[in-house]
């Protein structure tokens, strides 16, 4: 190896671990500040190992935050909004990739503007209709925001205009039915693009913040992210309960973490295993 | 029972030029009916319509006395082999064969045993299980050639099954291939643009030209009696040398019935030799006669940089009229130029 080389992968290497830290650190950091006790959590200097182990912090942001009702609520309402979304939009995607149909191109036009147009615009109408519909704190008035994203068919439907025409084309000329072609062809074919486009819907919506405080005036379908805002003000005064807020965050992570892990193992099998050739 | 395509006319969808105007072919029960010609010249689109793929804008297809021309693909029972495989990236080679037969009314045990047959004839059996990801080119495409026979469907259609191969392959896929239709009795069309897979492979060959059917035959009537320039300049390599003549008739004759020495009676012209490539067997010559370049192939070997007297013996002319059509022998007059009909 020369000595240019040499420097070459010295600087890599420091690189990596300068971004492993950067991207790691906080983690770690929540992490033990998740077991400190409630002085530990604020002193000065900070403690990079807890000098006392306080699991039952675990239970109390349990108890506080609700997790019961909320966590309940998360699962339920991320769940649902993701199956709801992927399949409207595999079927809008699937159709503005594959058929050819009147109108077409000014659907295409409004979908994209779906994608510009951002929510803090558009959810003041879409309050007063609710309140008016009287939907304001019902599941469905969360899931119907759902049933359509023009980001998510838009890159769908690419997914699918790249899949080669002679394989549909061959199922075709195989009987397979309209059907059978998507659900048996085109999808297993998009699958990296689905499993992705799963996990990035399913984090928006466990992470998401913004809808559910906007169009609700009580607890009844608030989830997690909301309920963490119980947790700071526990604590003695004038000092917040950091390392409860923390073990809260750790177990609203930590589903997403384990999906992560799973998922990514599978996308990658999806892309490496079954390219597209 | 033939394969009969009437009064064919096709447009695209957003182009007002139609590609294939008044198309009149049939496709003997049992032959390997070869569609021959240039890049563009619409072999692919008829293929397409007899599949079904494509729509017809007018005039009909008929499979067996059957009018097939506004079936659904999957309902004409033909077959279909792709230029780049179209296999299911996501089956196994079994689950590939597996997904066509599924539709059609077998019992599970019929469709294995078929599966066990078209894998054994294709010496594919130990590759069952294996993911089209982790097969080569050759091994691609007899799964594709699997997939199509295990459906004993009425013909084959073949768009350009080969070129994706290299060479070698290539030619030990093509008697496969003619093996393979020798077993089946069966019909095949098979598109290409390569006029050695057309000689070698055809029972008829179809030549196409801008949308329309310049002529079809026999291999060997196709090579000896072409029906018209483009054909005669088509086929053949390379293909033959053409003089407009005054009155506006041509006269040909191939590179190989182009002769150095010959008697008074020949036709004959003068002509300076530019370039000569030895090719192992024979050579091949380019001449400049004044009125446009000709080709020569010949053993003989001959002075570079010279000037020649070219001879060509009465049985190895051609004779073409106006409209470009094979004709009755003329009386040859005055030499206007060399013609190409791509040109
Ligand atoms: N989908 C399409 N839309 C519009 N025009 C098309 C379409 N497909 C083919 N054409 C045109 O129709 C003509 C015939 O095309 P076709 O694919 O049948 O040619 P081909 O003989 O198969 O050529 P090649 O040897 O290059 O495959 C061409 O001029 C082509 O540009
Ligand atoms: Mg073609």
């Amino acid at each position: 190896m020369s000595i240019k080389k040499r420097i070459f992968r010295v600087l890599e290497c420091v690189l990596l671990i300068i971004l492993f830290v950067m991207f790691i650190f906080p983690f770690y950091w929540t992490l033990i500040t998740s077991v400190k006790g409630l002085y530990e959590a604020v002193a000065y200097p900070p403690t990079f190992w807890p000098s006392e182990f306080h699991f039952e912090n675990y239970a109390q942001a349990w108890k506080h935050a609700d997790f019961a009702h909320f966590g309940k609520n998360s699962i339920f309402m991320s769940v649902g909004a993701t199956i709801i979304l992927m399949l409207s939009c595999t079927m809008a995607a699937y159709g503005f990739a594959r058929f050819e149909f009147k109108g077409k191109k000014g659907l295409f036009f409004l979908m994209m503007a779906d994608i510009v147009i951002p929510a803090q615009v558009i959810f003041l109408p879409i309050f007063v209709m609710y309140s008016k519909m009287k939907l304001l704190n019902t599941y469905a008035s969360y899931f119907f925001l759902f049933v359509y994203s023009g980001g998510v068919i838009f890159f769908l439907r690419n997914a699918f205009k790249q899949v080669p025409a002679e394989l549909v084309e061959a199922a075709r000329l195989d009987g397979a039915s309209e059907f059978s072609v998507m659900f048996r062809v085109m999808l297993p074919a998009v699958k990296p693009f689905m499993i992705t486009q799963i996990m990035l819907s399913f984090i928006s919506k466990w992470n998401g913040y913004f809808w559910i405080q906007t169009l609700t005036t009580n607890d009844h379908i608030r989830t997690l992210p909301i309920a963490m805002n119980r947790l700071s003000s526990i604590g003695e005064e004038f000092i917040s309960a950091w390392n409860v807020t923390m073990a809260g965050n750790v177990m609203l992570m930590a589903p997403l973490l384990i999906l992560y892990i799973f998922a990514n193992r599978q996308i990658k099998v999806a892309f490496i295993g079954n390219g597209i050739k | 029972m033939p394969i009969i395509l009437k009064d064919i006319k096709k447009i695209y969808p957003g182009s007002k030029e139609p590609v294939i105007e008044g198309l009149n072919l049939t496709i003997k029960d049992g032959s390997f009916t070869v569609l021959l010609g240039p890049s563009g010249c619409g072999k692919t689109t008829t293929l397409r319509m007899i599949a079904g793929l494509e729509d017809v804008t007018e005039g009909t297809i008929t499979v067996d006395n059957t009018d097939i021309t506004r079936m659904e693909p999957g309902d004409r029972n033909l077959a279909m082999v792709f230029q780049n495989y179209a296999i299911y990236p996501h089956m196994s080679v079994k689950g590939n064969i597996e997904f066509g037969l599924k539709n059609y009314k077998m019992t599970k045990e019929q469709i294995a045993q078929r599966i066990k047959d078209v894998l054994e004839l294709t010496g594919l059996t130990e590759f069952a299980n294996r993911m089209p990801n982790q097969l080569s080119g050759g091994q691609r495409q007899r799964v594709a050639l699997a997939r199509a026979i295990s459906k004993s469907p009425k013909a084959f259609l073949m768009d350009e099954p080969l070129s994706n191969l290299d060479a070698k392959l290539r030619n030990q896929m093509r008697s496969e291939l003619i093996q393979m239709f020798k077993q089946m009795e069966t019909t095949f069309v098979y598109v290409t643009h390569d006029q050695v897979e057309a000689l070698t492979m055809a029972t008829d060959i179809v030549v196409m030209h801008n949308g329309k059917i310049m002529q079809q035959g026999s291999p060997k009537e196709i090579y000896r009696n072409p029906q018209n320039i483009f054909v005669a300049q088509f086929i053949g390599d390379p293909g033959m040398n053409v003089f407009l003549l005054d009155d506006g008739n041509y006269i040909g004759f191939k590179p190989r019935g182009l002769r150095s020495s010959g008697s008074d009676r020949d036709f004959s012209f003068e002509a300076d030799l530019l370039t000569s490539e030895f090719l192992g067997f024979d050579y091949q010559y380019t001449f400049e006669t004044g009125m446009g370049r000709i080709v020569m192939r010949s053993i003989d070997e001959l002075e570079p940089d010279n000037h020649y007297r070219l001879y060509v013996q009465d049985a190895d002319l051609f004779f073409f009229d106006k409209d470009q059509n094979v004709c009755e022998p003329f009386a040859i007059g005055g030499l206007k130029g060399v013609y190409h009909a791509d040109e």
